[in-house]
């Protein structure tokens, strides 16, 4: 009776483990068929070389959202892995106990405020100030959405940053001190390269963050899809963003089919993030380092996908 | 070591000893400098974080009041609310949470009682982690192509709890997780030795002192899963038919708070006069609603953590013998 | 190479005490440390030796709650005073710690890493400093062909000798070192003993050694230091010529430490 209890226990718990696994195998499944579909209605050549998108001629070309997606994320982390950075190091080099817990509840407060929060402060705040600042047009674009995703990108680089540098053996800031280092020395020349490993992994899912986030980038970007992006000023689009904007009118299977392509290309990307971190951890295992469990909230602001 | 090494070693070069003072002070005027460059960021992240939660208040709180609260807007006369926005929002928390949680903490049994390493669990572990980094839009075309196409479920809002539920699935794995192995293997030693199967030891010894930590998994899923947006257009749509309001029927369409804000920026409710002000309205009771849970949850941890470092600091001071 | 001046130093240390917080941990000390000549301080575990090594150069400052009472001072200069410029102090003042820390960084970046932080010398002069400390610590023989390796890819014993040559390549006052030997086996630990013989005609030497023939070995002076028991904080019991604490102690407690009877 007790065995049988038990036995019966161990396959429930099993089952769940098992769902989690088979959802990322339907996911990958569901959208890469109805995705790849679309090769039915055009050739990838079309698909993946034509510079416009637009549903009024049945034309699908992916590359103005890509492009789109390219520009807006690669101007985000240009400014937000150096201010994330900035500050991790802050936050294990400078900041006394106190301090450190005040800004570890700040970057925490970044990840959970909703993207929507974040589209409408973009939208009051952003949007204007490019419009005034940079003259012309409507103000929304990939500027606009790029500054949204700044900080939308803090949490997670940070929290992973700043593991990266806390792993570090409080042995290595001593050698560096000992021998005549200041303090910015001893970080530049022994604990960045040291810790270097940990800090790509933290920007590279902050671009796992930035290339997914949806609303807040489709609520500043002007949407358009019709065309390659002109300059960083005028009307854009994103892949999340062109999905949200459209998948819920997209009546010919056509269309559909083509967003939903764009999706499978989004969870591809995105696995090949993860893919290469793997990879990367795996080869730099070797140092061995003391880690710290991560508070849940923390977590939290590591993990959260793109809204 | 001969005896130049030695000389060598024993003397200073004075001239180079000069220039190396002069390049002190420089280094010096670096580091105080990049010392104020890192303190700035952090600073810059306090003020803007600090800014955001002013604007969004200052804006909305006004709007707020108990029929701001409870009754739905309308199209002829200003001055309406939520209500019927905060009811969807709720329904699908609470379906979502019911979807998830058993999944998500059964999973996570397993993952730390049950799982021996080998290619299951890795698979198993790998589908995890991956599944976290997916973006929520691509859980909504998925939930839109199984729920409401395959299934035939429709915009609805179970489709739409179905969807969150996915797409928390990995966060509530991997934070039951860890609160189920930070429990001491005293603990399971106890129970076992006493004669306990593997399952009474994991639902009498195991499970009770994981709760807490379950529970902290089940406050954040909730908090992100009422900010949650894109999936939710592609699941849940955009609107409440007015003759459905607070209903209970899953298979209704529904509008939460967070997609709500989407709809009044965005898309537009024509004819509804005070947009702006229920936009501001909704954004501030939204921000509320994250900021109670995240502070009450770093008060919460915080206790928790002072709690165990008491407990378990205790012994150490008391056995050591070093001064 | 133009104007030189000898560089090895006194360092003194009078009536200071030293405290993590509102604990004293370290009582009373009154140490001279000779140029050209190897200090070995000795005494059981706990009793503040290492903490009184680490607050000569000041590495100490970044355990919280510490707190110096009293005057350490380098030559005419005093260690602690609020105008003392703490980075060039460590200049002045190398240490030697009780675990190999090399940088991961190549083996000739390493030794090169002092030398390169103010006015970097030119690439020859660079070269032929690194070769020469490498010389100094016996090193150069088993690494010139690898200079360009990552330091981790050395032995235990190899790393510790590069952490020396890291330390005097930038060719400081004083030398301090703790318990350098501790994680190394035993022919690498003979190396090391070897090593520091050599490098006091150099500086002068300051060692932390829980190893008895080792201080025995090594040393000119030794200091046997212990715990107070009525205040758990550490003092000084003996001080004296090595041979003649070693042969000759004074104080019981030397002569049970020294004998082996505890510790």
């Amino acid at each position: 009776m007790r065995l049988r209890q038990g036995i019966v226990a161990q396959s429930i718990f099993f089952t769940a483990a098992a769902i989690v696994a088979l959802s990322t195998a339907a996911l990958l499944l569901f959208t890469g068929s109805r995705g790849l579909a679309v090769f039915g209605y055009m050739n990838p050549a079309e698909f993946f070389l034509s510079g416009s998108w637009n549903q009024n001629d049945e034309n699908f070309g992916v590359l103005p959202l890509l492009a789109g997606s390219l520009l807006t994320v690669g101007l985000a982390l240009l400014i937000s892995g150096p201010l994330a950075l900035g500050v991790s190091i802050f936050m294990v080099e400078i900041a006394p106990e106190p301090v450190r817990r005040v800004m570890r509840t700040v970057v925490e407060l970044f990840a959970a405020l909703p993207s929507v929060i974040y589209g409408l402060l973009g939208l009051t705040l952003v949007v204007p100030w490019v419009r005034e600042s940079f003259g012309g047009g409507l103000g929304k674009g990939i500027l606009a959405a790029s500054i949204v995703l700044v900080f939308m990108t803090q949490p997670t680089i940070v929290s992973i940053a700043e593991d990266a540098l806390r792993a570090l053996p409080e042995s290595l800031r001593e050698g560096a001190l000992a021998v005549g280092a200041t303090r910015w020395q001893m970080i530049w020349r022994v604990l960045l390269p040291a810790a270097r490993p940990g800090l790509i992994t933290a920007v590279v899912l902050g671009t796992g963050r930035a290339v997914g986030e949806t609303i807040a980038v489709q609520m500043v970007i002007g949407n358009i899809t019709s065309r390659m992006p002109k300059s960083l000023l005028t009307g854009a689009t994103t892949m999340p963003a062109a999905i949200v904007t459209q998948l819920p009118e997209a009546t010919s299977p056509e269309h559909r089919a083509a967003l939903i392509m764009v999706a499978f290309l989004l969870l591809v990307i995105t696995f090949s993030l993860i893919a290469a971190v793997r990879a990367a951890g795996s080869r730099g295992k070797a140092r061995p380092t003391t880690r710290r469990r991560p508070s849940p909230a923390a977590q939290t602001a590591a993990v959260k996908g793109g809204d | 070591m001969n005896s130049d090494t030695r000389e060598i070693l024993a003397t200073k070069d004075v001239a180079w000893e000069r220039r190396i003072m002069a390049a002190r002070r420089r280094a010096t005027l670096i580091d105080r400098a990049m010392t104020g460059v890192m303190s700035l960021a952090a600073l810059f992240l306090v003020i803007v974080l600090s800014g955001v939660i002013f604007i969004i208040l200052r804006a909305g709180l006004p709007a707020i009041s108990w029929t701001f609260l409870t009754t739905a807007s309308s199209i002829t006369d200003p001055g309406g609310g939520i209500g019927p926005q905060i009811w969807v929002t709720m329904y699908i928390l609470v379906l979502s949470l019911a979807i998830v949680t058993p999944i998500g903490v059964g999973a996570a049994i397993y993952l730390s009682e049950y799982a021996r390493p080998g290619p299951i669990t890795n698979a198993i572990r790998f589908s995890t982690e991956a599944l976290a980094s997916v973006p929520s839009v691509v859980f909504g075309v998925f939930g839109a192509i199984v729920f409401l196409t395959i299934m035939n479920l429709g915009f609805s809002v179970l489709s739409g709890s179905l969807t969150l539920a996915l797409l928390n699935l990995p966060l509530m794995v991997r934070i039951a997780e860890d609160a189920i192995r930070a429990v001491p293997t005293a603990y399971r030693e106890a129970s076992l030795a006493l004669g306990g199967s593997r399952w009474e030891t994991i639902r009498k010894a195991v499970l009770p002192s994981a709760l807490p930590g379950i529970i902290t998994a089940l406050v954040l899923t909730g908090g992100r899963i009422i900010g949650e947006t894109a999936p939710l257009i592609l699941t849940t749509g955009t609107t409440i038919s007015p003759n459905a309001q607070y209903s209970l029927n899953p298979l209704q369409t529904g509008e939460t708070l967070a997609v709500h804000i989407w709809v009044l920026k965005i898309v537009g409710v024509p004819g509804l006069q005070d947009a702006q002000l229920v936009a501001d309205g909704s954004a501030a009771v939204l921000l509320l609603i994250v900021l109670i849970i995240n502070v009450g949850m770093a008060y919460f941890t915080n206790r928790l953590t002072q709690r165990l470092r008491g407990a378990s600091g205790a012994p150490r001071a008391g056995g050591s013998k070093k001064g | 190479m133009d104007a030189s001046t000898p560089s090895a130093t006194t360092m003194t240390v009078k009536d200071t005490s030293l405290f993590y917080g509102g604990f004293r941990a370290v009582k009373d000390i009154n140490l001279h440390f000779r140029p050209h000549a190897v200090t070995a301080i000795i005494g059981s575990s706990g009793c503040g030796k290492s903490t009184m090594l680490r607050s000569l150069n000041r590495i100490n400052d970044r355990v919280n709650g510490f707190r110096v009472e009293g005057t350490i001072s380098l030559g005419d200069q005093d260690v602690y005073a609020p105008t003392t410029d703490v980075v060039d102090l460590r200049r002045r003042v190398g240490m030697v710690f009780q675990r190999p820390n090399p940088f991961p960084m190549s083996i000739f970046d390493n030794v090169a890493f002092g030398l390169t932080l103010y006015a970097p010398p030119k690439r020859a002069d660079l070269e032929m400093m690194v070769e020469t400390a490498l010389r100094a610590s016996a090193l150069w023989g088993e690494v010139k062909d690898k200079l360009r390796r990552p330091a981790t890819e050395l032995s235990g014993g190899q790393q510790q000798r590069l952490c020396i040559a890291r330390a005097i390549a930038t060719r400081p006052d004083v030398l301090l070192m703790d318990e350098p030997c501790s994680a190394l086996d035993p022919i690498s630990t003979l190396k090391v003993e070897e090593l520091i013989a050599e490098l006091k005609r150099s500086y002068t030497v300051v060692i932390v050694t829980h190893n008895m023939q080792q201080a025995a070995r090594a040393s000119d002076v030794t200091v046997m230091m212990n715990m107070d028991e009525a205040d758990r904080a550490g003092h000084v019991i003996e001080v004296g010529a090595t041979d003649d604490i070693f042969t000759n102690p004074q104080h019981p407690q030397t002569e049970a430490y020294v004998s082996g009877r505890f510790g």
